[in-house]
């Protein structure tokens, strides 16, 4: 059995030079990771996924630059690369949710559930399907951010592009949904007005 | 920093309204998968411990738990044809020993009608320097929020048309086609465009070439002097090996799709089943012995019964073969009764929905032919 060591959590894998310290990884950053990858790719792929990454991080631990980005970067970034594979089935993901998600106001009867509940899946329907329709780096920036929980200047390390690459990314990204959600509430708006 | 809104939102609600109700329905999206994780983080903190314990870890095998019974590559020709017609006989013969048929009984004899059809007439056979030529017409309705009253929605088309050359092993070619013309189904395009919903503006003819039908995604390969994978086939990206790689067993057919649908975190709801069957057919890549025992697998979901003897769909009349998805949405296959060839598939809404009238909500009309040339299209 491997023994836990008293290394520090994000301490970098410089010093990834054993096993234990890869479950040490895997302890530290597993659970915020599946939980992004699961998201984008559903169940039947995080599970694989989530393994490769960590072999692949083991397996590349020699060309990891300690002084350029966190280990926890690296693995989002390692995660992110794998996701590609798996854009269609991610489409196809986003597209089945938001038709599902139709088909459950529609049964429920909007009128009857609380407005704002409403108005939120409403307009989470819009944005999953704008996310399938938003260039790959800016979605996976933007995913990074809301379901990673990372922040741009790791997104920078993860994906290796300049932060300011990053933020106009996001930025791009971000307009667009707000468009969206814009058009919606002004749509909203007007029909409850008359 | 607020120049970037051109429509009338701002006048309504301020930016930052705006950015909390993204955030919010951002974490509503897909939010079901992310709970009640740990037990699966944990297994696979074991799975971890276990292979660095025991092997390599640079060698570590991927965990496989997933990948469904792999039947043996197929066999090319008309030798494949006898002996899958043989098989196919013989899981008749044995009366459902361990899976009894749960469709009605016409869709029963229908899809087992079709599936004899389709193994005796086996696909064109090609010369070589010919090509299979597979054209798949899909018709997508999008909806969206509109101006008025009533919701918009519009009808778009697709045309996929794929090259397989006859050693698959050479180069295929895909030409993807996507018109900017709308058809607006609920609505007019005026209302449309007074949303400010930003339509897509797809180019109008892409192309992408690769040996073996191994197409990639347009980044994939972008970046790192092309050091990202091929996609990784399967259910989810049903590639031509993929499809060769199926059981021709219907009863292992049914129980790999069967799998793969519970597998992708649903329950494994007839109707689903279904749609992975329709998947599968919609590709227009599975060779006529997987036609076969798609519409044998068929017959073993509950629910699926003969909805339609006369459906039109992209001018050519079949059967309906369907499932009630819900309330106001069934799932079709439609086929030729009078040679078995899959005509496509579609989903059709019974009722209004959401202010998009009645009818074909979703379809896939799939063409093949046999042609001398790659980019050449049938006369």
């Amino acid at each position: 059995m491997i023994a836990p060591t008293a290394r520090a959590e994000g301490a970098g894998l410089g010093g990834l030079d054993g096993p234990e310290s890869l479950v040490e990884l895997y302890d530290a950053h597993a659970a915020q990771l599946y939980n992004y990858v699961v998201r984008r790719a559903g169940p039947a792929v995080a599970d694989d996924l989530v393994s490769e990454t960590f072999l692949i991080v083991w397996a590349q631990r020699a060309r990891f630059d300690q002084t350029r980005a966190s280990a926890k970067s690296w693995l989002f970034g390692v995660a992110t690369n794998l996701l590609r594979r798996h854009f269609r089935a991610e489409a196809r993901r986003l597209d089945a949710w938001t038709r599902e998600l139709a088909r459950q106001i529609h049964v429920e009867d909007v009128g009857a559930r609380a407005s704002s509940a409403a108005d939120a899946d409403a307009l989470a329907g819009e944005l999953a399907e704008e996310l399938a329709k938003l260039r790959t780096e800016e979605r996976e920036a933007l995913l990074l951010v809301a379901w990673g929980d990372l922040g741009p200047s790791e997104i920078a390390e993860a994906m290796g592009v300049p932060a300011a690459t990053v933020r106009t990314w996001l930025h791009r990204a971000r307009s667009r949904l707000r468009n969206r959600a814009a058009a919606t509430t002004t749509a909203r708006t007007t029909r409850s007005e008359r | 920093m607020t120049s970037d809104h051109q429509d009338s939102g701002p006048d309504l609600v301020s930016r930052l309204e705006l950015d909390a109700r993204v955030d919010a329905a951002l974490q509503r999206i897909h939010a079901d998968d992310a709970a009640g994780n740990a037990e699966r983080v944990r297994a696979g903190r074991d799975r971890l411990v276990a292979a660095l314990a025991t092997s390599q870890p640079t060698q570590l095998p991927i965990p496989s738990r997933r990948r469904g019974r792999r039947a043996p590559r197929i066999l090319a020709g008309a030798a494949a044809a006898v002996a899958l017609a043989g098989a196919l006989l013989a899981v008749q013969a044995l009366g459902g020993a361990s899976l009894q048929p749960a469709a009605s009984a016409a869709a029963v004899t229908t899809l087992n009608q079709a599936a004899a059809l389709t193994v005796h007439a086996a696909d064109a056979p090609l010369a070589p320097g010919q090509f299979r030529y597979v054209a798949t017409r899909q018709v997508s309705t999008v909806q969206f929020t509109g101006p008025g009253a009533s919701d918009c929605a519009y009808q778009q088309e697709t045309l996929v048309e794929v090259w397989i050359p006859d050693n698959p092993d050479q180069e295929w070619l895909e030409r993807r086609t996507e018109p900017n013309e709308r058809t607006w189904v609920s609505c007019s395009q005026q209302d449309g465009d007074a949303t400010g919903h930003p339509l897509p503006t797809h180019p109008q003819v892409t192309e992408r070439r690769a040996a073996k039908g191994h197409f990639t995604g347009e980044f994939v390969g972008r970046e790192n002097g092309g050091d990202i994978p091929l996609p990784e086939p399967g259910f989810d990206n049903p590639t031509a090996d993929f499809l060769a790689s199926l059981p021709r067993d219907p009863q292992e057919l049914y129980q790999a799709i069967h799998d793969f649908v519970r597998q992708n975190g649903n329950q494994a709801r007839p109707d689903l089943v279904f749609g992975a069957v329709q998947s599968l057919l919609a590709t227009g890549l599975a060779p006529a012995d997987l036609r076969a025992a798609l519409y044998q697998a068929a017959t073993y979901i509950p629910g699926v019964d003969v909805v339609d003897n006369a459906v039109n769909l992209d001018g050519r009349q079949g059967t309906a073969i369907g499932i009630t998805r819900n309330a106001v949405v069934q799932e079709q296959l439609i086929l030729d009764p009078a040679n078995g060839d899959f005509i496509g598939e579609r989903s059709v809404v019974t009722a209004e929905d959401h202010g998009v009238p009645a009818g074909t909500r979703h379809s896939t009309a799939v063409r093949t032919s046999v042609v001398d040339a790659l980019g050449a299209t049938p006369r």
